[in-house]
């Protein structure tokens, strides 16, 4: 259990967690979040973090989340607040002109309370992470730079992914260690290839499927049945197949994205880590999750969370350059959750990355 | 040094962490009639407090239980049993012992996925009834004067129509009202008229009662298909049709962000599409129901039932029916008919 504080062995990261287990969790969850009306939904979150949290381990140590239940709901509380008003406010057209700008603005500010909460309430070893990045950086890395990459033709974008991952990564201190991530573009382009590689054939499938749509029309219309249902399977298809093109390709480049900022990410003085995600399996894990839980109505869905963390988890080491027990804590005053609690109605989740 | 107990039954062996430091020290905790005491490999102790000080985290599935120390010290320990049974306290694994793999959680299924489908079916309409019912009126005519002041400025030019055109259309538009009776009441009924090149005969409301017909719509159509327009119109005025809308769709969004949590990144996808493709099904059902009102509420005002359905009939014969259904806001001319022909044939 004890790992020797003077070796510098690489260390895997490891889930301890099992699926039965969480399946009990997630399921009492629900039922206590259906029962009062979603305001448990606060609680659940924290006890789902915990068991995630703690259940993970690097060198013998476990991570650990530390929001309550009380300050997520408010923050929750909020952000409904504030997206009923603005999506009100919305129908006015004239009142667009005030509220786009404001919002343009707002989510940036969010987003860096949001990565802020996220690491002061997560330690490793008893010492809780940190986040410096600031509203220009957010700014700058989510706004500008894409902008500016859309002008040439996205043909920079691994530029920008590279940027995005430094505002995060240099962004965040563990205790008083900072963390620097830093590499050469060639590995993101590496990944963009990769995802057009998934993609161009699927495309290409695609285009020919559609020309076969068009006769499959004609022969539709001319039997008298309305040709609805066929019509409808065919732009299913189409749909189905831009997912099939677009969402897997995504896929393949966060995982490769993903090998890259460990791969060049130091903490302290040279404290490194390894992860060799292969990003067809992990495509291939969200996959066949996806399939279980729909044919499951959802109940297959912490089955699916366990398999993917443990798979992250099995694919990440660490590689301590020196001792595990110098690491210092700071004091941070707490930030309140209203960042966090948009990340959760808008869907970005910004946990652990493990 | 002081004194402190030898454990009563199995010792809780753990590691303790010092305040703000990472440094592990593989530790056992003490407990005495007033002190907890945090005691090292060597007999030293590293922290004590008073029982009532002392913070145990809640017990989640079997990862190491944490107590914490009120000068910050942490301990961890995976001896339940033994933390439990030295405390002499285990309410704080009430929940744990409810999420153990039991059959019991076969029950627990069940109820998850008849709520899930209650909330579904049922809970989602009430909330979004009470979020209709709390919107600021004041917020609702503002939605009504923003939405027509920007459309003169892009889309619509002033009427046309000379005055006794206007007035017939009026008279029409306050017989049709006065049928509503009391309800009329309840939003600010008002009829506008405006010229809008390219929507042809087209006839639109806003949630606080404002209605636009089109010089094309009131042109072209007899007088009791304009008077099932203008009836339809009231339909989704008078059941909140748009504010509905909104509330529905934001609703399911929060719902499966909130209870759901994080589905895992293809899931999402399919949820939130669903999601779009499920709100322009309830847009379909808003107008078939506003037809039904439409068509009721003129026949009241003593026109004749099937005008609404004679318009769909032209509309049909000039436009077709195009696009498909499944991704379409309006149902198709046909269905709208088939929906009225129902009606008409009740009465």
């Amino acid at each position: 259990m004890q790992a020797d504080p003077s070796q510098s062995t690489p260390t895997e990261f490891e889930f301890r967690g099992s699926t039965a287990e969480y399946f009990g969790i997630w399921i009492v969850n629900l039922l206590l979040s259906m029962a009062t009306f979603g305001i448990y939904s606060a609680w659940a979150k924290v006890r789902t973090k915990k068991y995630f949290y703690q259940n993970t381990y690097v060198a013998g140590r476990s991570f650990d989340y530390h929001a309550t239940g009380g300050q997520i709901l408010i923050g929750r509380l909020i952000v409904i607040a504030g997206v009923i008003v603005v999506s009100i406010i919305a129908n006015i057209p004239l009142a667009n002109l005030i509220l786009l700008p404001v919002l343009f603005l707002l989510i940036p500010y969010l987003l860096v309370r949001a990565l802020r909460f996220q690491a002061r309430v997560s330690s490793w070893s008893n010492v809780r992470f940190d986040f410096n990045g600031t509203w220009g950086g957010a700014m700058a890395n989510y706004f500008l730079f894409p902008f500016i990459a859309a002008l040439t033709l996205y043909t920079t974008w691994p530029f920008v992914t590279r940027s995005i991952q430094r505002f995060h990564v240099n962004g965040h201190t563990f205790g008083t260690t900072p963390m620097n991530f830093d590499s050469p573009v060639g590995p993101f382009y590496r990944a963009a290839f990769a995802a057009l590689a998934w993609i161009i054939p699927v495309l290409v499938a695609l285009m020919l499927f559609a020309t076969n749509v068009d006769i499959l029309g004609t022969l539709n219309s001319i039997a008298d049945d309305p040709g609805n249902m066929a019509d409808l399977i065919n732009i299913f298809l189409i749909y189905a197949i831009l997912l099939a093109a677009l969402v897997p390709a995504g896929s393949i480049y966060h995982a490769m994205v993903r090998n890259t900022v460990y791969n060049y990410t130091v903490l302290g003085d040279g404290h490194r880590f390894h992860s060799d995600v292969s990003p067809l399996r992990l495509l291939w894990i969200s996959a066949s999750n996806l399939v279980v839980v729909i044919m499951t109505l959802g109940l297959a869905l912490p089955w699916a969370h366990v398999r993917r963390v443990r798979y992250l988890a099995d694919h990440t080491t660490f590689i301590p350059s020196g001792s595990l027990d110098e690491f210092v804590g700071t004091v941070r005053a707490n930030v309140s959750a209203i960042g966090d609690a948009y990340g959760d109605i808008e869907g970005f989740d910004i946990g652990l990355a493990v | 040094m002081e004194e402190f107990p030898e454990d009563i039954g199995a010792p809780v062996l753990g590691r303790a962490y010092p305040p703000l430091s990472s440094r592990e020290i593989p530790s056992r905790l003490a407990v005495g009639t007033n002190t907890i005491w945090l005691i090292d490999n060597q007999g030293q102790i590293q922290t004590r407090c008073s029982p009532q000080e002392l913070l145990v985290d809640s017990r989640v599935g079997s990862t190491e239980r944490r107590v914490s120390f009120p000068d910050g010290t942490l301990f961890l320990t995976d001896r339940h049993n033994a933390l439990e049974h030295l405390l002499a306290d285990n309410s704080r694994s009430r929940l744990h012992h409810a999420e153990k793999v039991h059959p019991r959680l076969i029950l627990v299924t069940l109820a998850c996925l008849v709520g899930a489908w209650g909330i579904w079916k049922y809970g989602l309409a009430m909330l979004v009834s009470l979020a209709v019912w709390m919107t600021p009126p004041p917020l609702v005519a503002a939605i009504d004067a923003g939405t027509l002041h920007a459309l003169d400025q892009v889309m619509t030019k002033p009427s046309a129509l000379d005055e006794a055109e206007k007035a017939k259309v009026q008279d029409n538009f306050d017989r049709v009202l006065t049928a509503l009776g009391p309800a009329a009441e309840e939003h600010n009924y008002s009829l506008k008229f405006r010229d809008m090149p390219g929507m042809g005969p087209n006839a639109f409301a806003l949630p606080n009662g404002t209605i636009v017909v089109t010089d094309d719509l009131v042109r072209r159509v007899s007088t009791d298909a304009l008077a099932g327009v203008i009836g339809h119109e009231i339909g989704h005025v008078a059941e909140q049709h748009g504010l509905t809308q909104i509330y529905r769709s934001l609703g399911a969004f929060v719902l499966i962000g909130m209870i759901a949590g994080d589905t895992g990144p293809m899931l999402e996808h399919v949820l939130l599409e669903g999601n779009l493709i499920l709100s322009l099904s309830y847009s379909r059902q808003h107008e078939l129901a506003a037809d039904r009102f439409g068509v009721e509420l003129a026949t009241r005002a003593g026109f004749d039932p099937r005008g609404l359905s004679d318009f769909f009939e032209l509309l049909e014969q000039e436009y077709g029916d195009q696009g498909n259904d499944w991704l379409s806001t309006h149902p198709k001319f046909k269905d709208r008919q088939d929906n009225l022909n129902a009606l008409t044939r009740g009465h």
